[in-house]
């Protein structure tokens, strides 16, 4: 899957994590995490970032996250939508990628 | 329709803020003088976070940059600023822009640490510029380095070429002949009359008999809406004056040494104050990082000496035809092109300084 | 027994917080709102936000309703998908103003349920009625499918359709009330009033409650936890009633052990009304603790 523009989701609240997506000029996904519980968790949170991405078949990305302690479902919510609009595709979901 | 929200933590409402309403504006004023804050001038779009009918943050937006972002005491370190951050990050990112600065006080770095932004440089404790990418400056830098040119003789020029003139190309000419390699670096925000990409063109035109020279897009790193935005707007002095300096300083630490630069070329001013003060500026700190300034005397021909500003207030007045003598062949042809008339008419309309 | 539904708690869908969190102060149901509290921009967000709390989020059984955007909005399609696929109980519809926008909603659905394989009309409906067709067309849409398990009145775009506005002692709501009540017992459904926004005004809140629960309201929607405990405490039976609905369920007992075919209580005979009420009663008594469970 192509990124076509940068895509963002979430907010900076409490709970929540905002989420950039990017073309990454090169290959490969990196992914810089900025968290309010970075230290016992950030690799979690990485590991679930990733783990959407992959389920979702994108492969060059730049990914920028910002964490307010959310759960897994958030991150995972939130970097399906910032991909989504990436896309351009956040108003007709493909369910295979979900 | 009502808002049939949950009320539990949201009591703070956000609310788009017009500054031609005098009320809001002094609400705003004052907000922003209680955090020791002045109101940037030509801002962009402005909101105020407020509870009940008190307005308890507000926070602007310019360009790729936040501004004028104050929060009441009482609100400090409450999620009143999550709120204002989400609400401007959100209206930027509508407007396209992902990659954001944020031009603050040194105190307030944490918060904005906090807010995901990470420093970039910091003047004399007034200033401090930050930008919401990690390695927003280091790829920048990362992509410079990879056009480095070994000599010992390497230049800059920073020009923003509005438009490109015979001045230009003299001081292109001059530090081509005096160096190993030039790196021309084009201003590449669109605040003035001429857009980049016909300045772009111009000076890609006028220099291509120049054979040492690379082009650069200025970016966001140099006399930017964020590194330097008393440019683009009439400041005060002593404000041109840290906004000059936090720009040199970027500069001369991070980009000099990238491509490694020796020294840097710069036209006298004579007109412009804002652009006179700023040399001034560099000729003080450029030195101390290793970079020579060497500031070249305006190339006079018949009619004075030469500017891009003269040329626009020849194209202000109608004397097109004055200009022949001011500007390189590709610029005068620009201007008899039809893109070229657009810009003329638009400058004929409203006169503007840059 | 019937399932209580005395309190449904608005939670907007584009907030992870209270997402994740509401299910802890006990409202008999929560519904996610996908509609108004959800800024255009972020429909998409808030979707998939919802979409995956509700598969992921441990509610612990509790009912989780979705109000989805209407047909007539380019969002609504993909709600329903979304809402379907994360399994949620009940999807609400907002707007309702004639059985047909009820079918074509139900439609959606069982199109989603088949792709999906997941069992046919188990995805639950509800529809708000806010307008004043809609409530001229209660009985029809209370009617218009057995996924219908409610339907609830919408308030505010009502009373502004009705060039009035809310008062303290409702009256202008008497007639929208009535009717959906009556439709929604003509059906066999549940029926749930709108809300009430004046969070901090608790006395007048307690006299709404009061007011609909005589009328015969299964519950009301709510916006803020603080609600929640009024609501509950004035549909708590009195001890009366549940000494009452004690004995019916016991003479139903002896009855049975007896192989009796009538039941009375007293020299009353104990029809299915009487049952159910009873049922009902002991229900809500267990619900707000004045009972322990297999009393």
């Amino acid at each position: 899957m192509e990124i076509i523009k940068t895509g963002m989701a979430g907010t900076m609240e409490s709970s929540d994590i905002h989420v950039i997506i990017e073309k990454n000029e090169e290959a490969g996904i990196k992914i810089f995490l900025n968290s309010t519980v970075e230290k016992q968790f950030g690799e979690q949170i990485e590991g679930v970032i990733l783990k959407t991405l992959k389920e979702m078949d994108i492969i060059n990305v730049v990914v920028r996250a910002m964490d307010r302690g959310a759960l897994d479902c958030t991150i995972r919510a939130r970097v399906q939508s910032a991909v989504m609009r990436s896309i351009l595709k956040e108003n007709e979901l493909d369910w295979g990628l979900l | 329709m009502i808002y049939e929200g949950f009320t539990v933590t949201k009591d703070f409402t956000v609310e788009k803020i017009y500054m031609d309403e005098k009320k809001t504006k002094k609400q705003v004023l004052d907000l922003l003088e209680k955090n020791d804050l002045t109101l940037d001038i030509g801002l962009e779009d402005s909101v105020g976070v407020y509870d009940g009918e008190n307005l308890i943050a507000t926070g602007s937006i310019k360009g790729n940059t936040l501004r004028c972002i104050a929060i009441d005491q009482d609100y400090q370190g409450t999620s009143v600023l999550n709120l204002l951050m989400d609400t401007l990050v959100r209206m930027q990112y509508m407007r396209e822009r992902s990659h954001l600065f944020v031009y603050t006080k040194p105190t307030a770095q944490k918060s904005f640490q906090f807010m995901g932004f990470h420093k970039i440089e910091e003047v004399n404790e007034k200033v401090i510029l930050m930008e919401n990418k990690m390695d927003g400056i280091k790829s920048y830098l990362d992509r410079l380095s990879k056009h480095e040119v070994s000599g010992d003789k390497i230049s800059a020029i920073v020009m923003n070429a509005n438009p490109f003139t015979n001045g230009h190309l003299y001081l292109i000419e001059r530090a081509s002949k005096e160096s190993d390699h030039v790196h021309v670096f084009m201003v590449s925000s669109d605040i003035s009359s001429f857009p980049y990409s016909v300045r772009k063109q111009l000076i890609t035109e006028g220099t291509k008999h120049i054979k040492n020279i690379t082009l650069h897009e200025g970016g966001d790193y140099i006399i930017s809406n964020a590194t330097f935005p008393s440019y683009f707007i009439k400041e005060k002095s002593e404000i041109v004056k840290i906004h000059a300096t936090l720009d040199l300083k970027i500069f001369a630490k991070y980009i000099g040494p990238s491509l490694g630069i020796h020294q840097r070329y710069v036209g006298e001013e004579p007109y412009c104050e804002t652009t006179h003060q700023y040399n001034q500026v560099m000729k003080m700190i450029l030195p101390q990082y290793g970079i020579d300034v060497k500031e070249i005397a305006r190339k006079a021909i018949e009619d004075g000496t030469i500017s891009a500003s003269k040329v626009r207030d020849f194209i202000a007045t109608g004397n097109i035809e004055k200009i022949n003598s001011f500007v390189p062949e590709a610029t005068y042809t620009f201007l008899a092109s039809e893109e070229g008339k657009k810009i003329i008419h638009k400058i004929q309309k409203c006169k503007k300084r840059h | 027994m019937q399932k209580l539904r005395r309190t449904m708690m608005y939670v907007p869908g584009n907030n992870p917080g209270m997402l994740t969190d509401a299910h802890i102060y006990g409202a008999d149901s929560l519904m996610f709102d996908l509609e108004d509290s959800i800024a255009l921009s972020e429909k998409d967000c808030a979707r998939l936000l919802v979409y995956n709390a509700v598969k992921s989020m441990d509610y612990e059984g509790m009912e989780i309703v979705v109000r989805i955007n209407g047909l007539d909005s380019p969002y609504g399609r993909a709600d329903i998908e979304a809402m379907v696929r994360a399994g949620v109980d009940v999807i609400r519809l907002p707007k309702t103003e004639t059985a047909q926008d009820v079918t074509e909603v139900e439609k959606i659905i069982e199109e989603v349920e088949k792709k999906i394989e997941k069992e046919i009309g188990s995805t639950k409906m509800m529809g708000a009625i806010e307008s004043p067709l809609g409530v001229i067309n209660a009985v029809e849409i209370a009617t218009a499918s057995k996924r219908l398990m409610g339907i609830a009145l919408g308030a505010e775009d009502y009373v502004t359709n009705m060039k009035t506005k809310r008062s303290p002692g409702g009256i202008e709501l008497l007639l929208a009330r009535s009717q959906i009540l009556t439709a929604a017992r003509a059906a066999g459904i549940y029926a749930l009033d709108t809300v009430y926004s004046d969070v901090d005004n608790e006395e007048g809140f307690r006299e709404e409650v009061k007011l609909i629960k005589q009328l015969g309201f299964d519950g009301k929607s709510i916006i803020n936890p603080r609600q929640i405990g009024p609501v509950h405490e004035i549909y708590a039976p009195t001890e009366k009633e549940i000494d009452h609905a004690k004995k019916v369920m016991k003479a139903i007992k002896e009855a049975n052990e007896k192989g009796a075919g009538v039941i009375s209580l007293n020299g009353k005979m104990i029809d299915k009304p009487i049952v159910e009420r009873a049922e009902r009663v002991l229900e809500l008594a267990k619900m707000s603790g004045l009972i322990k469970e297999g009393e």
